[in-house]
């Protein structure tokens, strides 16, 4: 009894300095989003390509989708861009674009120039949806499934790791 | 040299004082309210709300482009008449209870509320148990030595 008593100090201190270490493993970049498993937020904002056409969620239509949250003004949204277009191609999914508080003719000149991966890009100038999807920083990837639900969000660039790991689990 | 260190200090602390008076100048300037009441309120909020991006910082603290969007949209709110209450739900429903400095008493959280207080628990039955098992050491040896003292003083006799 009295061994025990002695060494639980020390049983105890190396519990928690292992429990603070695996903490401190995680990545904090990653805030979980409370909108997984809820319905696409309800938005009224012009398309990018034509500021006449006010798009809804309603124009999301196919599914499953994916919707990236992009800018001319983001770097790794660039890093991201290649892996967009190669999806596009090789994938079934659809790929819809939230252009994020950026200037239209910098983001049509973009596309045009880069290659265009989205059905369509909604022009999110203040950002107001971004701020109902709990945006926080391009790029950022949402995928919906077949009745319209959020199933998982990325923060960062997308790779095909991470696609694997995040995405298709939730395509079956 | 003594008064030339005090007037330094005097002049440095005299800038760091007008900047922080600019700040708040920029920051009326930007969020203007019609009373004082609503400015206490949005001013307690943005303290009150974590950045999302940076994380280590509060709202008011941060100037990242999506802590200075939450800021106009906690304006917004506040404009609008709306209870503290229904903004701290507006933004969890947004972005989580991450984005609360207090966070919520919930089976999530428990250990976060609970934890330094049943450590401080432990420590306190350790310290008392260590001491404990230490008296009744030092009380046995002391029972030892008078015993053989006691023996040795009738052996004398």
């Amino acid at each position: 009894m009295k061994k025990i008593i002695d060494i639980a100090p020390l049983v105890v201190f190396v519990l928690l300095v292992l429990a603070l270490f695996s903490f401190l493993q995680r990545d904090n970049n990653q805030l979980n989003s409370v909108l997984i498993d809820k319905n696409f937020p309800e938005f009224n904002l012009t398309k990018l390509e034509d500021e006449d056409i006010i798009l809804s969620k309603s124009d999301i239509s196919h599914f499953p989708a994916i919707v990236n949250v992009w800018a001319t003004w983001c770097i790794t949204c660039r890093v991201e861009h290649p892996f967009l277009l190669n999806l596009k191609k090789e994938s079934k999914i659809k790929i819809y674009g939230l252009n994020y508080k950026d200037d239209r003719q910098k983001a049509l000149s973009l596309l045009e120039r880069d290659g265009n991966p989205f059905e369509f890009s909604i022009y999110d100038k203040e950002g107001s949806l971004a701020i109902d999807l709990g945006v926080y920083g391009a790029p950022e990837t949402f995928l919906i499934n077949s009745d319209g639900i959020i199933k998982t969000r990325h923060v960062g660039a997308l790779t095909p790791e991470i696609w694997n790991k995040k995405f298709v689990i939730h395509l079956k | 040299m003594k008064s030339l260190f005090f007037s330094i200090i005097l002049a440095i602390s005299q800038v760091i004082w007008s900047v922080g008076i600019q700040n708040l100048d920029v920051q009326k300037e930007l969020y203007p309210f019609d009373t004082v009441e609503e400015e206490i309120r949005f001013n307690k909020l943005l303290d009150d709300y974590r950045c999302p991006k940076c994380q280590s910082s509060n709202l008011s603290g941060s100037n990242s482009p999506i802590a200075r969007d939450l800021k106009i949209e906690i304006y917004r709110l506040v404009k609008e008449g709306k209870k503290d209450y229904e903004i701290t739900e507006f933004l969890t429903q947004r972005y989580g209870d991450f984005i609360l400095y207090k966070p919520p008493f919930q089976p999530s959280t428990y250990l976060l509320w609970i934890g330094p207080f049943a450590l401080l628990l432990i420590a306190i039955l350790c310290v008392f148990l260590v001491k404990r098992s230490k008296q009744k050491k030092v009380s046995d040896t002391d029972l030892r030595a008078l015993k053989k003292k006691f023996q040795s003083e009738s052996e004398n006799r």
